[in-house]
This record gives C-alpha cells, sequence and structure tokens, in this order.
C-alpha cells in the first residue's frame, strides 16, 4: 500500500477502537475493552512506523472535501512530513505503553470501559491535530483533544470526597483553554484574509516561494494569535494554572495528554508555522521571554510543592517553558527534540508517579512516603533514572536536549543563558528532593498502608522500562557534533530538514566546541553539585518537607503556587461576576425584558383595538367600505 | 373551453344524480368530472386547440391555465375532504357539490376573461353559488347570518364593480380589454373618469380577496360556513380573484400603475397588520385563519405591486406560487376541522391533536409552519419569493412584512402549542374518525407542502 492509502489507516484504528469501547464496552470483559484499546494504538504505532521509515518527500492524503464556495476551500485531508510523522511516532508510541500501563493502573474502576473509549478518542484526535493538511483540521484536532482532555481530567466526577474538585478542574482547563482556542481561530480567520487558504502548503509556498507576505502588523497579529493558542494548550503565562489542576485526572492520562502529548500541540503549531515565525521577530522575542518566565516561576513553584503529581505537573510547564525558549530563539528542531526527550522522560516519571500511588493506595502527599525504594524495586530504578534524566544527568537524554536550548541561550544572550541555568538548577534541586523524600528515609505512612506496599503488575512495570530504556538512550537522536563527526549527529536536525517547509531555510549557528564543551561542564557540575547536595539534605540527615505552618516566607510563596489562582480571582474572576450581577440587573430584568414585555403588550393592546373595529354590523361593514372608497378617490384627487 | 364545458356538464349530471340520493355515485361523478376537467384543460393547453376559434371572450393562455389548474385541484380536494358533510342530508347531497362545481366554472371564466363582459359573467357564477353555500346549514343561525351578510356585502361591491366599468366604458369606449389598454396608451391624457373607474373596480378586488378596509365580512363569513365552504373561499374564490387582478392591473392597468400601485402597497401594509394583530387574540379556530388569511392576502399584494413588466411570468410565478402554498395549508387545517367537527369551533378543541393522532398532528404542525413561513415548507419560499422581488423597490414595506411574519409566527405557534400539549380536562371528543379520503388530501397536500420548496429548483 501506498503511503496515501496508509495514512487514513492510521486515524482509523484508534476510531474504530473508540466506537467498539464507547457502543459495546460496558458488555466486554475488562481485558478485551484494554486490549483493544491498547492494540489499536499499538498498530497505529507501526502503521506509523512504516510510514516513517519509507517516506522521503510530504505526501497529502485527500479524504473530502469540507467546504467549496468562490472564496473558500477547505479539504480534510492529510499530510505527512517527517514533523507530522515524528510527532505521530511519539503519540502512538508513548501512548501505547500508557495504554498498556492503564490496563493495570485502572483495573479496578468501574469506568474501565470509558476511560479507554477517551483515551482511543484522545489520540486520534491528537493524530488529526498533527497530521491534518491545514490550520482548520489543526483546529479540529485542538478541539477533539481539549475535549478528551476535559473528559479526562473529570473522569472521577462522582468520586465522593473529590468529586466536585474534579469537575473543578476540568472545567477550569476547558475554560482556560476556551481562551487559547479562540486566539488561535482569529488567527487562523486573520490567516484566511491575508492567504486566502489554510493549507500549510499553500501557505508555506506563498511566503518562502513567492516571498508574498502579509504587512508587518498582519503578521505580529497571525502569529501573536497562533501563540495565544499555544500558550493555551501547552500551558505556558498567563494561561498556565489549569495544568497543575489537570493532575485531578487519572495519573496516565497525566502522563499521555499532560506530559507527552497533548500540551506540546502549542509547539507542534510553531514549528509548523515557523516560516511565519520567522518574519515575526517581535512575536519570537515575546515567545522567548514568556517561555523563560513561566520556566522559572514553575520550576519555583514546584520546589515547595508536596503533592507527587503536583512537583511533576509544574515540572511540565517548565519545561515547555524552556522548550518555548528554544521556539523563541528559532532552534525549532531542538524544541522537538526535547519535546521527544522530555515525552520519554516525563511519561516515565508520572508512570513512575502512578505506580508509587498504585503502591501507597490512591496516597500523593510525598510527605507520608519515604523508604519505597527496596519494596518497589523496579518502579525506583526507573524513576531514578526518570529523575536523572529530566535533570540533565550526563549521558542521558535530558542532558543533550537540555544542553542544545543552553548553547543557543548563550549564544544569544548571556542574561537568558543564565536566567536558563537557574531555571535548570532549580528543576534538578525539586526533582533531586521527590526522588530522595519518596524513595529514601523511612516510611511515614500508618502501618497498614506500609503493609500493602506492592510492586505493580508486569503491564505497569514494562511500560516502565521500556520508557526508562528511551529516556537513557533518547540522546543518540540528536547527538551534538562534539561527540562524533559525521553521519551519526545531529540525526533528528537532519531528519526535520530533509522535508519540513521552512527548516531548511533556518541556519542556526552552532556554539564551536570549545564553547559547547565549557557549558557541558557546567551543566555537568550543577547536576552534580545538586545531587550531592540534596542526597546530604535528604539522605543523610534524612530530612523531611515541613508542615505548611512551618514555611519560611519564600517557601510559603512557593508553596502557594505564587498566589497565581488567587491573583486570576482578584483580577477576573470577581469583576466579571460583578458585571454579570450588574448586567443580569439593569440589562437583563429591566432593560431587555423591559422591551421585550412592552412589545407583548403593545402588540395585544393592538390587537384589542384592531378586534372592537369588527362590530358584527353589516350596515357599519359597507360604510367602511364607503370609507375605504373614498379615501381612494381623495387619494386621487389630491395626487391629481 | 374544454375544461370549462366539461366542469359545466358534470355540475348538470351530478344536480340530476342526486336525485337518486346515492351520496357515493355523486362523488364519483364529481370525482371524475374534476379530473375530466383537470385533462381537459391540459389538454388544450399543450395543443393548442382552441373549441370555438371565432369566440374571442375567454383566452385560456399560461397564467389562465396555470390558475386554473390549482382551482380545479383545491376543489377536488375539498371536495373529497368535505364529502361527509356535504351530503349529509341526503336530500341536498347533489346540490352542495354541484354549486361548488358550477361556482368553479365562474372562477374558471375569471382566470381567462378577456372583456369586462365575461369577467363580470365570471364574478357572478363564480359569487352567487358561494353565497348559497355559506348558508348552507340552514338549522345553524350562524351559517345563515354568514350567506345573508356575504350577500348583502357582496351585492354591494358588484355595484361598486359596474359603476366601475360604467366609467372605464364611458372613457374608452370599450369592453375588450386590448381595445382599452390601447385606448389608455394611445390617449395623451386620460380623463378622470378612467382612473375613477379603475379605483372602483379595484375596491370591489379588493372587497373580494378581503383586504382592509373591506375586510369586515371575510371574519364573520368564514366563522358562520361551514369548514369546508370555508376552505372553498380561502382558496378558490381567492385564487380566481387574484388571477383576474394581475390580468387587469398587471396587463390591461399597468400603464396607469402609478395611480393604483400606492393604494394597494397601502392596503397590503394595513392587511397585514389589521390580519395578525387582530388574530391574536381569537379563540375560534376559523376566525383565526380568517384574520390569519386577511395578512396573507396582504403578503401577496405586496407581489402584485411590485410587478415587472418585463418579466411577467416570474412575477405571475410568485403570486401563484405563493397562493399554492396558503391553499395547501389551508386545506390541511379545513381538513383538521372537518375531522373535529365541531359546533362550537373553539380553539380548545384543538388540544392534544397531537397525542390522540400523531400523523395528523404532524399535518397540521406542517400546515400551521407553511402558513408562518418557516422552512422548509413551502410558506417559507412563498414568501420569500415575494419578499426578494419586493426589496428592491420597496425595502421599507418588506422591512413592515417581515415584522408582521413575527407577529404571525406568535399566534401560529400558540396554535401548534395547542395541538402538542396535554389536554388539561377529558378531551370533549374521544375519537377522531379519518375517513380514506381524507387522509389521501392530507398526504397529497402535506407532501406537497414539504417538497413545494424544493420544485423551485427545478424551474
Amino acid at each position: 500500500m501506498s503511503i496515501q492509502q496508509l495514512l487514513p489507516l492510521l486515524l482509523l484504528f484508534p476510531l474504530i477502537g473508540a466506537f467498539i469501547n464507547g457502543t459495546a464496552g460496558k458488555k466486554l470483559p475488562k481485558i478485551v475493552a484494554g486490549s483493544l484499546a491498547t492494540l489499536m494504538t499499538f498498530v497505529s504505532f507501526l502503521i506509523a512506523l512504516t510510514i516513517f521509515l519509507n517516506l522521503d518527500q510530504p505526501v497529502r492524503s485527500l479524504l473530502f472535501t469540507m467546504i467549496d464556495i468562490d472564496s473558500l476551500h477547505l479539504d480534510a485531508a492529510l499530510y505527512a512530513d517527517n514533523l507530522s510523522m515524528w510527532m505521530t511516532l511519539i503519540i502512538t508510541g508513548v501512548g501505547s505503553l500508557i495504554h498498556l500501563f492503564s490496563m493495570g493502573y485502572m483495573s479496578h474502576d468501574k469506568g474501565y470501559y470509558k476511560f479507554f473509549t477517551y483515551l482511543n478518542l484522545f489520540i486520534f484526535s491528537m493524530l488529526i491535530l498533527v497530521l491534518g493538511s491545514n490550520y482548520f483540521m489543526l483546529f479540529f484536532g485542538w478541539e477533539g483533544v481539549g475535549i478528551c482532555s476535559y473528559l479526562l481530567i473529570g473522569f472521577h466526577y462522582d468520586d465522593e470526597q473529590k468529586g466536585l474538585l474534579n469537575g473543578l478542574a476540568a472545567r477550569k482547563a476547558f475554560i482556560m483553554n476556551r481562551i487559547g482556542d479562540l486566539g488561535l481561530l482569529i488567527g487562523l480567520f486573520l490567516m484566511l484574509l491575508s492567504f486566502g487558504t489554510l493549507e500549510y502548503e499553500q501557505v508555506s509556498r506563498m511566503v518562502l516561494v513567492d516571498k508574498i507576505l502579509p504587512n508587518g502588523n498582519m503578521l505580529f497579529a497571525i502569529t501573536i494569535c497562533l501563540f495565544i493558542g499555544a500558550t493555551g494548550k501547552s500551558a505556558q503565562i498567563p494561561l498556565f494554572t489549569w495544568l497543575p489542576d489537570a493532575m485531578a485526572g487519572p495519573t496516565p492520562v497525566s502522563a499521555l495528554i499532560h506530559a507527552a502529548t497533548m500540551v506540546t500541540a502549542g509547539i507542534f503549531l510553531v514549528v509548523r508555522s515557523n516560516y511565519l515565525f520567522h518574519y515575526a521577530p517581535f512575536t519570537r522575542e515575546i515567545i522567548l521571554y514568556i517561555g523563560l518566565a513561566t520556566s522559572i516561576v514553575a520550576a519555583f513553584i514546584a520546589l515547595r510543592q508536596n503533592d507527587i503529581k503536583k512537583v511533576l505537573a509544574y515540572s511540565t510547564v517548565s519545561q515547555l517553558g524552556l522548550i518555548f525558549v528554544a521556539l523563541g530563539l528559532e532552534a525549532y528542531t531542538t524544541a522537538i527534540f526535547h519535546v521527544t526527550t522530555h515525552a520519554f522522560f516525563k511519561a516515565l516519571l508520572f508512570l513512575g508517579s502512578g505506580s508509587v500511588i498504585h503502591a501507597m493506595s490512591g496516597e500523593q502527599d510525598i510527605r507520608k512516603m519515604g523508604g519505597l525504594k527496596d519494596k518497589i524495586r523496579i518502579t525506583h530504578i526507573t524513576f531514578l533514572i526518570g529523575t536523572l534524566a529530566i535533570s540533565g544527568f550526563p549521558l542521558f537524554s535530558g542532558f543533550y536536549s537540555k544542553d542544545e536550548i543552553l548553547g543557543y541561550a548563550f549564544g544569544h544572550s548571556l542574561t537568558i543563558y543564565i536566567l536558563l541555568v537557574i531555571s535548570v538548577t532549580m528543576t534538578a534541586i525539586y526533582m533531586f528532593r521527590l526522588y530522595f523524600v519518596v524513595f529514601h528515609g523511612t516510611f511515614r505512612d500508618s502501618k497498614d498502608v506500609e503493609h500493602h506496599v506492592h510492586e505493580s503488575p508486569l503491564s505497569m512495570t514494562l511500560p516502565l522500562m521500556v520508557l526508562a530504556v528511551l529516556s537513557v538512550i533518547g540522546g543518540v537522536l540528536n547527538l551534538p557534533g562534539i561527540f562524533l563527526h559525521g553521519s551519526g549527529t545531529h540525526f533528528l536536525n537532519n531528519l526535520l530538514n530533509k522535508n519540513v517547509a521552512g527548516l531548511d531555510q533556518i541556519h542556526n549557528v552552532h556554539p564551536d566546541h570549545t564553547t559547547t564543551l565549557i557549558l557541558m561542564g557546567v551543566a555537568v557540575a550543577i547536576c552534580l553539585t545538586t545531587l550531592f547536595i540534596s542526597s546530604i539534605v535528604y539522605k543523610k540527615k534524612g530530612s523531611v518537607p515541613s508542615e505548611d505552618a512551618q514555611l519560611s516566607a519564600w517557601e510559603t510563596f512557593s508553596n502557594k503556587k505564587m498566589y497565581w489562582d488567587e491573583l486570576y480571582d482578584i483580577l477576573f474572576v470577581k469583576p466579571i461576576e460583578w458585571f454579570s450581577k450588574v448586567f443580569y440587573t439593569i440589562v437583563d430584568s429591566f432593560i431587555l425584558s423591559g422591551i421585550i414585555e412592552g412589545v407583548v403588550r403593545t402588540v395585544a393592546f393592538s390587537g384589542d383595538i384592531v378586534r372592537k373595529w369588527q362590530t358584527g354590523k353589516v350596515n357599519s361593514y359597507i360604510l367602511w367600505m364607503v370609507f375605504g372608497i373614498i379615501g381612494f378617490i381623495t387619494y386621487y384627487l389630491i395626487k391629481l | 373551453m374544454i375544461a370549462l364545458i366539461t366542469l359545466f356538464v358534470t355540475g348538470l349530471i351530478t344536480l340530476f344524480v342526486a336525485f337518486t340520493r346515492k351520496p357515493l355515485l355523486v362523488g364519483i361523478i364529481a370525482t371524475i368530472g374534476l379530473i375530466g376537467g383537470l385533462f381537459g384543460l391540459m389538454y388544450e393547453s399543450r395543443y393548442g386547440i382552441r373549441l370555438f376559434p371565432d369566440y374571442h371572450g375567454l383566452n385560456f393562455d399560461t397564467t389562465a391555465v396555470m390558475f386554473s389548474f390549482i382551482c380545479i385541484i383545491f376543489t377536488t380536494l375539498l371536495v373529497w375532504t368535505g364529502f361527509k358533510p356535504l351530503t349529509e342530508n341526503e336530500n341536498h347531497a347533489g346540490d352542495h357539490i354541484a354549486l361548488m362545481i358550477f361556482s368553479l366554472c365562474g372562477a374558471l371564466i375569471m382566470t381567462s376573461f378577456t372583456d369586462f363582459f365575461m369577467f363580470f359573467l365570471g364574478l357572478e357564477i363564480l359569487s352567487i353559488p358561494v353565497y348559497v353555500l355559506a348558508g348552507m346549514k340552514k338549522s345553524d343561525a350562524l351559517s345563515s347570518e354568514a350567506s345573508l351578510k356575504y350577500f348583502l356585502t357582496g351585492s354591494f361591491a358588484t355595484g361598486i364593480l359596474l359603476f366601475g366599468i360604467a366609467w372605464i366604458y364611458g372613457s374608452t369606449g370599450s369592453f375588450d380589454l386590448l381595445e382599452i389598454k390601447n385606448a389608455i396608451l394611445n390617449s395623451t391624457h386620460n380623463s378622470s373618469l378612467l382612473y375613477v373607474g379603475v379605483l372602483l373596480v379595484l375596491a370591489s378586488f379588493l372587497f373580494k380577496i378581503g383586504a382592509v378596509p373591506y375586510h369586515f365580512w371575510s371574519p364573520d363569513v368564514y366563522a358562520g360556513s361551514p369548514a369546508t365552504i370555508m376552505g372553498f373561499m380561502a382558496s378558490v374564490v381567492k385564487i380566481a380573484a387574484f388571477a383576474a387582478i394581475l390580468r387587469l392591473f398587471t396587463d390591461t392597468f399597468d400603464s396607469i400603475s402609478g395611480v393604483w400601485g400606492p393604494l394597494v402597497l397601502g392596503v397590503s401594509v394595513l392587511s397585514m397588520f389589521v390580519g395578525n394583530l387582530s388574530a391574536i387574540k381569537q379563540t375560534r379556530v376559523r376566525r383565526l385563519l380568517a384574520y390569519s388569511s386577511i395578512a396573507h392576502v396582504g403578503y401577496a399584494l405586496l407581489a402584485v405591486v411590485t410587478f415587472d413588466s418585463v418579466e411577467t411570468t416570474t412575477y405571475h410565478y410568485n403570486v401563484y406560487y405563493y397562493l399554492l402554498a396558503y391553499g395547501l395549508a389551508t386545506i390541511i387545517l379545513i381538513t383538521a376541522e372537518n375531522i373535529i367537527n365541531d359546533e362550537s369551533d373553539d380553539i380548545e378543541n384543538w388540544v392534544g391533536i397531537a397525542r390522540k393522532n400523531p400523523i395528523l398532528g404532524l399535518f397540521i404542525i406542517m400546515a400551521i409552519l407553511s402558513l408562518a413561513g418557516v422552512p422548509p415548507m413551502m410558506g417559507f419560499f412563498g414568501k420569500y419569493l415575494i419578499f426578494s422581488q419586493a426589496i428592491y423597490d420597496y425595502p421599507y414595506i418588506v422591512a413592515i412584512a417581515l415584522l408582521n411574519s413575527g407577529i404571525g409566527i406568535y399566534y401560529y405557534l400558540k396554535l401548534i402549542v395547542k395541538v402538542l400539549r396535554k389536554p388539561y380536562e377529558a378531551p370533549k371528543f374521544d375519537k377522531l374518525i379519518i375517513c380514506s379520503l381524507q387522509w389521501i388530501v392530507l398526504i397529497i397536500s402535506g407532501v406537497l407542502l414539504l417538497i413545494g420548496g424544493f420544485l423551485l429548483l427545478l424551474f
């Protein structure tokens, strides 16, 4: 089969899985429902791999035409180039592993089939997002993943204790994303206005080949709108507060949607539209600083969080900020590289935390854990690998991708480099703190819970091990030229530059070898120092995160998430509530309903009057007819 | 001409067959005659045959054939739907149907006349049987009242018409429409005689179609007459009158449209308002339909004014299509009235019809929606055609018409709510008896209403 024929199949399988589980799932045995969903995603992965290996030039596969009028032509088509196929591989690959993990993790849940329906539907939507051939398809997938995310965050809406909170978290995520979506939508309309099409191929040809560009303001408006969309989905300042709350969802969801795939949609969007951003330097500056701020703010908040998933959530936000810095520096392939390695190790960490939570009978507070390293050995080892990878321990995957970003930042400006280093240092601090507090020291919860602590089943540990291996070796995907000379290096760079529109036109200067070595040395030093200090503080001295009341000023500030939610509450929620109250009492109750009731009364009143005209007496009828005729003739006479 | 003769003979035969006191036989002969008339009409127009080549009083041209066609079809449907009430009294079983067919002959003449003489004849042949039919229920005082009121006001209107024709004759010296037209075109200064005559003729026409301020008879007469006859007045009589208006005013008097045009426009607006506003508070179904029909006349008159002498056929087509949609919807509602068959005609009797018989309810709702002008029903496209034509010349009037459609929706929806609502107390009628003829009428009209909009695509 040709690639064109294979592409639709890629989407079809998850959709079939969602359909079967969604309609008949309730009657299927759990093992069947789970395996079906996992298998469908895995088949998609295999197809994606086939396409990826055979892909040379971009392939477009038309499904059907959605709109065809004079001024607008919209196709539902799929588009495969190395960028979209790379994303597809991550989505389906990591997705399959997380499906497998979920089979064990969710095994006691009564909404089992529903969970897998949503999960498959999510994979389908995400694939539309990355494989669509135009911005409209992207938007379609964008909304699709939004709704799946909403459904999965609020998955345990009927939980007795936390049901309401879960529902609220889902709603928050949905509404926050709505703001971003609106930005994206406006961006699409502006794009349609200035280019007349939403097809990637046509837009890129116009910009790159024909050099037809809208004027600077329009371009700025388009790119900033796209970026606003990206901040919503990829949780950047100011729209990031939904992501930590989204951890209310089941842990595999956090791993799949809120760490590895969906939150990278914004990055995908920017990389896809790189040629537009290339001509909008001011937008790039904004992206750079927003990313930097997000990275630091989130890392700072993560320092004093005590919920294992919250730490990872803020860590995700921080890492996404880091990737946006890379985007702001036009280091698109680096960004995708970090997306990839981040998908590996963050999925690993989340799944690992899931395994920990599973072992702890649902407890998420790290202050109650401790000393788990001997009890859940595989989880411990893999979690450690994940921690090392994200902290930039030498030769682990995170080390390479993060170093690339740091390298470009250094080339751009020293200040940004230093700020990034601060962020990276904080990352290492909170990750080691998390690791040591959870796995070392003594167990701090009740004996009852301790008795139950057990290693997870194979379906859960297998994905952990696979992801751990990937987290270790992920770096080879884009080895810097310093280690090897020749064909082995910059694999991902070359891959993406090969056939992704616009990327080959951007020439980033790699720092020279000496600088690279020095930067690496700094990074390694930071990582090792942090590791050393953390191990002394948390392992040797055995200190435990203090209770909320005993925190110092900055710790409280971090622990309370820098009061972002409270700030938004004062800035937006309260005024809007006030406005809506005012509008309800004055505009709606008084003016609008006054007008409407007034109209009704007037009409009814005139109806009464007109009705009385009808007297029922023939002589009056004839009199009126005579009046009518007289009126006619009078009119004629006047007109004469 | 063949159609006219066929129908006339059918009417006579029906009258005599009635002596056998076999209503079914009467019905069958009437149906055969009506369908025969339909075929005669089509045959004649298809092959261009003229039965009396030397006679020029009637001319069945395209417009005439179009209007005659639906007049015959509507009469057939009405005979079917009203078959039971019409033949209730065996002694008079044939009379009523025969009178309807005679009246139809008048309608055919009204669509095809070429001189004022034939026109007057047609109008009287159309009207006199209807005066009688309105008083069909002799035991019912309201029915007799309706008959008398209609007759009195009708004769007054006839007097006005004759007066007007006399003035026109006095100014042009002819009864023949073509000669009158040429006389108007050729004279440099037309005398006031002509104008006054035209206005008097116009007034009598407005009476016949029930436009404000000549409408007062219609609510009383509609409410008093038997449902079937009301349907006949609302559909066939109105269509014939409109056909005559088109023939006279958009052809013969077209060149002086500056005089009568604004008046018709004013009458159109008045009719919309009076019809719609009065309908809001009606508690009897037929009265409500009477007022709604006044409003619909207002919309149709708007089409008469926005006449484009270049594209005559399109324009005739707009009025035609609108009246077709209106007639079909009315026939469905009349059928429902016949099925419910209640003397008091209270709107509360319609409560819960859709729960008793969902299919009947569906047809009723379709008809009401069509009257209200809700897509995809035919009534919407009728209104659309008229408004889209009128908007170039009279945007404000179209705005008023749209406002009126809005008011109209109010009472139409109220009726729909009644049809759908659960009755608060035990309904008066226990079971709805629908005979097969009525089903046929419902299905034909309902399907046409539904696909009527798509038929537009074919033309």
